[in-house]
């Protein structure tokens, strides 16, 4: 027995050390001067330590900008998508009970890679000046978010038994009314969880990033490539950059920890 | 009504590229050649795609990389949420170490992978050999690049299937499992026939989703490996990218498009039908 | 407009370098105050010359007070010309230049691109010929070594373009090590020569033979026979063995040539080279480290750009200036008696006007032209400022000085030395393919030189491979226009004496 629990130790460890040192290597190179990033070997911890990286990664190379646009872009498609993601469950759970075969169709729309729109966006985009914008960007974006949105929102609201609408509704509320008082509240911990979800996905998102923007809008796909230089690669400064990036992303997302494994039940299980 | 707008924009937005990659993959059409006109060409298009060797070598990397990564990230990020479902001491702390490769963005997972990996000075190669594992400087990145994508790419997701895991172990009845361990079964019986079986469903969304992420798979090898060496490692989607923006071949980047479109509809739907038990709604 | 009062003058060997501000006079006999223009450049150091960004760059380029960076905002003062540079990260470049002028767009007056889209660009269509201009406001060409003038900026019999940064390659070794009496006398013994400089691949692969797996630098570490890039631009230096084995990369009727004795040979030699002589791990060193490799002292010897003298002469690596010796490419095939040696200019950059210039903006546009080439600062590469010099005028008396004061840890010996090499180089100068298509086509080739360095094929199949693809690319692109185009290439090619006979 004891034999083991300490095999699952080990193996438990080995786990937690495969997923946490890339992290402690990040952090470490991002404070790292620039005469230690070629030692080789390379040191554990860096031997002295300098703030030039987060200076010339954010301030210098964009990093500040590119983080504040993947985040603006992120949180303006995942609203953008929560809220006709709501409508569009709203409507489905309540008048449309039986419609599985839509709602996996919508689901399915997600199917599609989004490289396969790269092309004719790009196109598109270009004539009508939407290209290298952030509208264009978040446009896009809907094609993977807003599947997932309404069918995550159909679920959750599934689960919200329709004698609370209905008693709101007798006592005289309009349908607005209705969601906003009643159905939101209660389903909120899962548009959260969604909310998150979709924030993710958003900010995950690389082709069509590369493909749809360049110098006015540039998200973290679009820039980090920008740190591999003609001449050298900026490790320390996007190693900075990748740190202030993720922070708060981090935090968000062990915070809401409990709302996001909500979601990812997908409304599926109670 | 409520559904409509949602349904509009999605028809709007889907619509129009499936059209305009229609268009664009069947004629011909140099654009990089201002004043240039299209002109029909049939299939031609989709023949190129058909018998072009790169085309089936990235299929293959795709393929390689699905039939590794996806069931991998699944078990792994099972096996975890099962470990951490059971409120040991600090399964908190350890559960949000877990999840943060999955908060960050894919360039940044890419770069950081990139620098683990680096010969000359990535601390991979001098760990190896500390260990006494690998020769000096085994240069992972060129010599091992679809391995390197695969582990970058289970770093960074297997935290998703951990989060799956998580909620659907919290959410399972008790009864089975209280019945199963009174008629005596073990800890494996018990997850084989009874925890296993309740899961599937909520595995079954999960990896399907990943499934489709995995297919059209970009960031990680682009920044990694960027298809090389050679193209040893290109998947489908560097290739349409490589081909639209790097070469101006809009038109066989449309096509390589909905091969891939195809390819993926025809896969995926043949796994939902085939998938034991059928999926969650 | 009146026409300059000073003419045919070099400013290298004019005004701007004899003191004082005579050199201006040219700009500002003109009037164009008032107008503004745009323009476009890659970012980094090569926009330093243009707009010098803030201090987060690495920026030591002081001498003088009208040397080196900040040229934009002189020249607005000189002309009352307004400009508004962008800088464009440079692995965007093509698609965003190329963009803008397919589209139609012509956001940029002037463009400042690598010469490898020189078919794409120039060959599109896409530029305006300066060769009036020139004339008129009395560009001195005659210090562009013929390579430069008539395959680098010129295309179908028109200049196109003003260089702006010339990549040529050199061949690169350590003067100290290769004079070394007892390391002479063990590489006389093992192989029946002098040690000297490499005249042919033979020898460059003999020689890296030598020095690999030993400590001739006595300090403990592991040493090897050369170094070079593979992982930027890889397919140059398979170019640059191509060339010299005098291979043309299309016959006259488009044909690849890559699948004969030059091409196998080229790919050959590359693969010999990188597999046994270069450290391991070289496939996937950046460019600074390949530098490095060699400027700390870890390699006798290496064939790149020419970034690699400065580097030495900057004082910041274990390696100098002077000990750093700069001469041409080892050569390949032998015609009539002569080794033919030959120096890949690529991917270097070079200016052009856009043609969707408004017609009264031309001529002011050419004026920034002219005050990059004359007056700006691609004369004197220092180590940080990455410039490399495209033109004979590097040599010039007045622009001596600035060498020494940029370049601390390198004598006027030391520096004479490294420009009469890049003269040398640049006289024998060797194109990319000029050709729309360029990008795919050097695309095939990194892909199947990659796979033959990872061991996957041989060079015969590589190069076979390589032929495939680009007869598929050619047709893709339309025959027919890629012949015209391609004609036009091979009669600069045999002005130049560079097509096989």
């Amino acid at each position: 027995m004891r034999l083991w629990t300490i095999g699952w130790i080990v193996a438990v460890a080995v786990v937690l050390f495969f997923f946490a040192a890339p992290l402690y290597w990040m952090v470490t190179m991002a404070f790292k001067p620039e005469i230690y990033w070629a030692f080789s070997p390379p040191p554990l911890f860096p031997p002295q330590t300098t703030s030039l990286n987060f200076y010339r990664g954010l301030l210098v190379m964009g990093g500040a900008k590119g983080i504040l646009d993947s985040l603006f872009i992120a949180t303006s498609n995942s609203l953008i998508s929560l809220f006709f993601g709501l409508l569009a469950g709203y409507g489905l759970s309540r008048y449309l009970p039986r419609s599985k075969n839509l709602s996996f169709f919508i689901l399915s729309q997600r199917m599609l890679p989004a490289v396969a729109f790269a092309v004719p966006f790009y196109l598109l985009y270009r004539s009508i000046h939407l290209y290298d914008s952030y509208l264009g960007i978040i446009l896009v974006d809907l094609t993977f978010n807003l599947p997932l949105a309404v069918w995550m929102m159909k679920n959750f609201l599934d689960e919200i038994p329709r004698e609370l609408d209905e008693s709101a509704q007798v006592d005289g509320a309009s349908l607005f009314r209705t969601l906003r008082s009643v159905v939101v509240p209660t389903a909120l911990p899962g548009i959260v969880g969604t909310g998150i979800l979709l924030f993710m996905f958003s900010w995950n998102e690389f082709v069509l990033n590369l493909f749809l923007t360049i110098v006015n809008v540039t998200p973290l796909p679009t820039l980090i490539p920008k740190f591999t230089g003609s001449h050298n690669i900026l490790y320390g400064d996007v190693s900075a950059v990748a740190l202030v990036a993720s922070i708060p992303i981090i935090i968000v997302v062990i915070a809401l920890q409990k709302q996001l494994v909500r979601a990812l039940t997908f409304g599926g299980v109670k | 009504m409520l559904v409509m707008p949602a349904i509009a924009i999605l028809l709007a937005l889907n619509l129009f590229p499936l059209i305009y990659d229609i268009f664009l993959s069947l004629v011909n059409w140099q654009i990089r050649f201002a004043g240039s006109q299209p002109t029909f060409a049939g299939a031609s298009n989709f023949a190129t795609v058909v018998t072009d060797p790169r085309f089936y070598n990235d299929v293959g990397v795709t393929l390689a990389l699905i039939a590794v990564v996806v069931p991998v990230e699944n078990f792994l990020g099972l096996g975890l949420a099962m470990l951490l479902s059971r409120k040991i001491r600090g399964s908190r702390v350890i559960g949000s170490i877990i999840i943060m490769p999955l908060a960050l963005s894919s360039a940044v997972a890419g770069m950081i992978w990139s620098i683990l990996l680096f010969c000359s000075f990535g601390p991979v190669d001098s760990i190896l050999e500390l260990l006494g594992i690998w020769r000096t400087c085994a240069n992972p990145l060129w010599n091992y690049p679809i391995q390197s994508i695969m582990v970058a790419d289970i770093w960074q997701w297997t935290p998703f299937f951990f989060l799956i895991f998580l909620a659907g172990l919290s959410s399972l009845p008790r009864e089975p499992l209280e019945a199963a361990q009174v008629d005596g079964a073990s800890a494996y019986q018990t997850f084989r026939h009874v925890t296993l079986p309740m899961l599937a469903p909520v595995m079954g969304v999960g990896v399907i989703l990943r499934m489709m992420d995995v297919f059209q798979t970009f960031g990680v090898p682009y920044i990694l490996t960027g298809g090389g060496p050679g193209v040893t490692s290109e998947t489908i989607a560097l290739y349409i990218y490589r081909a639209g923006l790097g070469f101006f071949n809009l038109t066989y980047a449309a096509a390589l498009a909905l091969v891939l479109l195809v390819v993926v509809s025809v896969l995926i739907t043949l796994f939902v039908r085939i998938y034991p038990g059928g999926l969650a709604r | 407009m009146a026409s300059s009062s000073v003419s045919g003058l070099h400013p290298a060997t004019g005004p701007f370098y004899l003191g004082g501000n005579a050199y201006l006079q040219p700009f500002t006999d003109f009037d164009f105050k008032g107008t503004s223009i745009t323009g476009v450049v890659d970012s980094g150091l090569n926009y330093i010359p243009f707009v010098d960004p803030d201090e987060g760059y690495p920026n030591s380029v002081t001498s003088g007070p009208h040397f080196g960076q900040n040229q934009v905002p002189k020249f607005q003062d000189a002309t009352g010309i307004t400009v508004t540079m962008d800088a464009v990260d440079a692995g965007d470049t093509y698609s965003l230049y190329m963009t803008d002028l397919v589209s139609g767009t012509g956001k940029w007056n002037i463009i400042v691109y690598f010469s490898t889209y020189n078919g794409d660009i120039m060959g599109g269509g896409y530029t305006y010929p300066i060769d009036d201009l020139v004339a008129k406001y009395n560009v001195d060409t005659s210090l562009m070594p013929p390579f430069i003038k008539q395959l680098y900026c010129s295309y179908a019999g028109h200049l196109m373009a003003l260089p702006y940064d010339g990549d040529f390659h050199a061949y690169y070794y350590r003067k100290d090590i290769f004079s070394n009496p007892d390391i002479m006398s063990k590489f006389k013994a093992k192989y029946g020569y002098d040690l000297a400089p490499a005249q042919t691949w033979k020898q460059y692969n003999d020689i890296g033979e030598f020095f690999t797996g030993w400590d001739w630098a006595g300090d403990g570490k592991p040493h090897y026979g050369l170094v070079e890039d593979i992982k930027d631009l890889g397919h140059e230096q398979w170019m640059q063995r191509f060339a010299s084995w005098q291979g043309v990369y299309f016959d006259e009727n488009m044909n690849p040539q890559v699948n004969t004795p030059a091409g196998i040979s080229a790919a050959t030699d590359l693969l010999t080279a990188i597999t046994k002589y270069a450290p391991p791990g070289d496939t996937s060193l950046a460019w600074e480290e390949v530098i490095s490799t060699f400027c700390n002292g870890t390699v006798p010897q290496m064939v790149a750009w020419p970034d690699i003298g400065p580097r030495g002469g900057t004082g910041n690596y274990s390696v100098k200036g002077d000990q750093i010796g700069t001469t041409l490419p080892p050569g390949g095939a032998t015609v009539n008696g002569n080794l033919v040696r030959r120096s890949l200019v690529s991917p270097g950059r070079v200016m052009v006007i856009s043609k969707y210039t408004p017609p009264e903006k031309v001529e002011a546009v050419f004026l920034l032209m002219k005050w990059m080439y004359e007056v700006g600062p691609i004369y004197v590469p220092t180590g940080l400022n990455g410039e490399d010099p495209p033109d004979d005028a590097c040599d010039a008396p007045g622009s001596l000085p600035y060498w020494s004061a940029s370049n601390t840890a390198w004598s006027a010996a030391g520096i004479q030395d490294y420009i009469a090499g890049a003269k040398t180089c640049l006289a024998n100068g060797y194109p990319d393919i000029y050709l729309p298509g360029q990008a795919q086509y050097v695309d095939s080739l990194d892909r199947h030189l990659g796979e033959m360095l990872a061991g996957k094929s041989t060079p015969t199949e590589a190069m076979s491979s390589v032929n495939d693809d680009w007869v598929g690319i050619t047709k893709d692109i339309g025959l027919p226009k890629q012949q015209a185009l391609w004609k036009e290439v091979v009669a600069a090619y045999k002005a130049l004496g560079l097509w096989p006979s």
